[in-house]
């Protein structure tokens, strides 16, 4: 299998290299970057733009091209996250945390730079496992039913504690204002509208992007403002240009771990975007041994959820292309563009039409090497946006936001939506509490609640079916593991403190959040 | 020279434009099909390869926008609210006559606030069960059905849609208690049975097709009446005795209630000509649509015969109204 992989790859890296198809790979991760960098235009809607203009193009055009867009994207949506906190896309939420706090240490070029590397890293090994693995793992990842996605989202939800550094108390308060606002929309069992107070803007539910935009992007401009003279604030400390080999040192391993996380999580269908950047993220955190120093610019806390990122936006590609399965809206506009062609997506893609399988495949490894060339020399043009009078900048970023916005639906209501997300962003800054972990919460929430009432439905009402299988057990057991460390060291210190010895850290929130 | 040339052009234009006016001005300016789904979708693409022929055919753009969202009732109300002109369109499904039962206060009535134009295409359903389960046409399935009350699971697209409908109006009909789950779309009903998490689907056929050729899927029974050319060796519902499960589901194009008769009557024979064009005929079967085509008329008996049909389903199943 591995021999035929390689000479399928070959065979693909001819299609790729057609000048035609080089071309278009090109105008692909160009425009792939511009959206991703612009905030709110994600590559869901450059997409849906743009597949009818590929009705004349040759499909195996079409779809370098619009693959392109997609993991183009996914570099881009660092840059936002990154210099102005905007997180455009719901994996980009975690690279805001450190990699904004590292632009305001003056270190937004190391950011970017390390996170085009781990992207780029990323982009590359998730390929391979596409060539090498597809097939393998596609039959791994049926094998996770509905009782497994519910352990998995509840892991998910367990970790996101584990991203914020404030109060743990808030943290879960966040977690369940996320899972409250999750709960707008409609049923999918019954088809009634929850919370919509009969706006039918509201009865699909908030979009992320509204609620991401609003709650980082607007609510930190508006703090911004309050603060007086922002100028400058970013702009002036942007020293060094490239990350230091200090920076290398501290980035590869997370770089890979990141990698691994996320192009696992990506062959699953079901499991959204989202979780392979909030996982690697977590488990960076929880391993590391200097855990204080994430979410204030821990180089480590960028590179290894954009590399997850990265590495997921490749490997998503696997059940789509093996099984006609696509996990996701821009997947789902994948399969549409195959479909407009006259191509069914399914299992016998890879052998009816092997061309446009391996040349896909092949193209995506020199758009992931196009991507590190351009987004490594486009840093100094990013950087310099920071030297825009912020009295400039911020009227011009709440427009391109609001564009953004609109296109999503074609709806001014989730425009005034963003708005109202700002101000209670603005309430969350002021309040102290974070607004990642209810994000985790809005993401997570409605999916853990489909997949449990899914496995109740095929079980037939029986609960043990979340512990009888296996993988599910597996997950749960992990949770059950991370709550064990999060009460452990809380409780050892009122242990000690009943004890009459003084507690080596005394933090005074965390005792009284143990109860809780 | 030149000025001659140009005042000779601008009369002959004044000269030859007056009686055009007064016959076949329609359409003068661009025309927008409102669609309820998202870009890729099927709906999606069938608007885009009608509206690709007919703007050959009409001289003028077809622009189609996508409005999806609640349940298509966003992009429904869009057009029973636009000006009565021809110039904007709803490209519809079945779920125009499902929801006139499903929802209880919609700004709009499947019948009196449209006006029909044609029906585009029918798209054929299949039963379809997972390879594990010992059944290999409808009778035996049926039979399994029967000796596990409530124990087999069988999937869904959405709610609304034929297919989560068809499963209940296959219980009635059949007596049969199965376990019905629904998605959020087709695809993730289709995950769940490929890997044996459910153990059936009732679904459209063309997202089904891949995996019943691939063998993964086992294709128990079609619906309508007649074969699909695309599965000629699966036998229908009616032929396996169940002759009331015998529905397809359709798409088609509706204009804004008040619409002049002759605007209409323009474009159906355009959309008429659409498809029976062989060249975008060949696309539409491409995408295991069945092209229909027919009269205004046709198609309000349809959305009608619709509402009948699920209303009956709906209320015998106890649905609970959607507001």
């Amino acid at each position: 299998m591995d021999f035929s992989a390689i000479q399928g790859l070959w065979g693909g890296l001819e299609v790729a290299i057609q000048p035609v198809n080089l071309l278009l790979c090109f105008v692909g991760v160009v425009l792939g970057t511009l959206v991703g960098v612009l905030p709110g235009v994600g590559p869901v809607v450059t997409i849906s733009l743009l597949l009818p203009l590929t009705f004349g193009l040759d499909p195996v055009a079409a779809l370098i091209m619009l693959a392109g867009i997609y993991y183009g994207a996914q570099y881009g949506g660092s840059t936002t996250a990154i210099l102005l906190k905007l997180p455009g896309e719901t994996s980009a939420v975690l690279t805001c945390l450190d990699g904004h706090e590292m632009a305001k240490q003056g270190r937004a070029a190391s950011a970017l730079g390390i996170s085009a590397i781990g992207s780029f890293v990323a982009g590359i090994f998730g390929t391979l496992v596409v060539v090498m693995l597809a097939p393998v793992l596609v039959s791994v990842a049926l094998k996770f039913g509905p009782a497994d996605y519910f352990s998995l989202m509840f892991v998910g939800l367990i970790a996101s504690v584990l991203v914020c550094q404030g109060g743990m108390l808030k943290a879960v308060a966040m977690i369940f204002v996320g899972l409250l606002l999750g709960i707008v929309g409609t049923d999918v069992y019954t088809g009634i509208a929850r919370f919509s107070f009969g706006q039918p803007e509201l009865r699909d539910g908030v979009n992320f992007v509204v609620v991401a935009m609003g709650l980082f992007g607007f609510g930190e401009i508006i703090a911004n403002l309050e603060q007086g003279t922002v100028d400058g604030k970013l702009a002036q400390k942007v020293r060094n240009a490239f990350p230091t080999r200090q920076d290398l040192r501290q980035s590869w391993k997370p770089i890979l771990r990141g990698t691994g996380i996320g192009a696992a999580l990506g062959v699953l269908p079901g499991a959204g975007a989202a979780v392979g950047a909030f996982a690697a993220y977590a488990f960076e955190k929880k391993i590391s041994r200097t855990p204080q120093r994430f979410g204030h610019g821990a180089i480590e806390g960028v590179v290894a959820p954009e590399a997850a990122n990265n590495a997921a936006a490749q490997t998503n590609f696997i059940p789509l292309l093996t099984l006609g399965l696509p996990s996701g809206a821009v997947m789902a506009l994948m399969a549409g563009a195959m479909m407009i062609h006259g191509i069914a997506p399914g299992p016998d893609v890879m052998t009816t039409r092997p061309e446009l399988f391996w040349g896909l495949i092949a193209s995506m490894l020199i758009g992931n090497v196009l991507l590190l060339f351009l987004n490594l020399n486009l840093i100094r043009v990013w950087v310099r946006v920071l030297q825009v009078p912020y009295a400039l900048l911020f009227p011009l970023i709440l427009l391109l936001c609001s564009i953004g916005i609109y296109s999503l639906n074609n709806s001014v209501f989730d425009v005034g939506l963003t708005a109202l997300f700002g101000v209670l962003g603005y309430f969350f800054i002021k309040t102290g509490c974070e607004p990642a972990p209810l994000l985790m919460g809005f993401i997570l929430g409605p999916m853990m609640e489909e997949y449990l009432r899914r496995a109740l439905v095929l079980s037939h009402g029986d609960v043990t079916v979340f512990v009888t299988h296996p993988i599910s057990a597996t997950l749960l057991g992990v949770a059950v593991l991370i709550i064990t460390t999060l009460v452990w060291r809380p409780a050892a210190t009122v242990f000690r403190k009943a004890s009459g010895a003084a507690p080596a850290q005394p933090t005074t929130s965390i005792p009284a959040d143990t109860g809780a | 020279m030149n000025l001659k040339l140009t005042t000779l052009a601008l009369a002959l234009t004044t000269v030859l434009a007056a009686p055009m006016a007064a016959h076949a001005e329609f359409p003068e300016k661009p025309i927008t099909i409102i669609i309820q789904a998202a870009p890729g979708g099927s709906p999606d693409i069938l608007a885009r390869i009608i509206g690709k022929y007919m703007s050959e055919r009409v001289g003028q753009p077809v622009i189609v926008e996508n409005k999806p969202g609640g349940a298509g009732n966003i992009a429904a109300e869009l057009v029973a609210n636009a000006a009565p002109d021809g110039y904007t369109l709803l490209g519809t499904s079945d779920s125009l006559s499902i929801n006139q039962t499903l929802f209880t206060d919609l700004p709009f009535h499947a019948e009196t606030s449209f006006a029909p134009v044609i029906q585009a295409i029918s798209a054929p359903q299949v039963l379809a069960v997972n390879e594990d389960i010992p059944a290999n046409n409808l009778q035996e399935f049926l039979a399994l059905a029967k000796s596990k009350p409530g124990e087999v699971s069988l999937a869904s697209p959405a709610i609304g849609t034929t297919g989560q409908l068809g499963v209940l109006l296959l219980e009635n009909i059949t007596g049969i208690d199965v376990t019905p789950a629904v998605y959020k779309s087709a695809q993730p009903a289709l995950t769940d049975v490929l890997g044996k998490h459910a153990d059936g689907i009732i679904v459209t056929l063309a997202p089904a097709l891949p995996h019943i050729k691939s063998g993964k899927l086992k294709a128990l029974a079609v619906s309508p009446s007649e074969r699909s050319a695309a599965l000629p060796d699966v036998p229908t519902f009616v032929e396996q005795g169940v002759p009331e499960f015998n529905f397809t589901s359709w798409q088609g194009f509706v204009a804004p209630a008040g619409t002049p008769a002759d605007v209409i009557a323009k474009l159906n024979t355009e959309i008429n000509a659409v498809i029976a064009d062989p060249a975008a005929r060949a696309q539409l079967i491409e995408q295991a649509f069945e092209p229909v085509g027919g009269t205004p008329e046709e198609l309000g008996e349809v959305i009608k015969s619709g509402i009948t049909r699920w209303a009956e389903v709906i209320k015998a199943n106890n649905i609970p109204p959607v507001n």
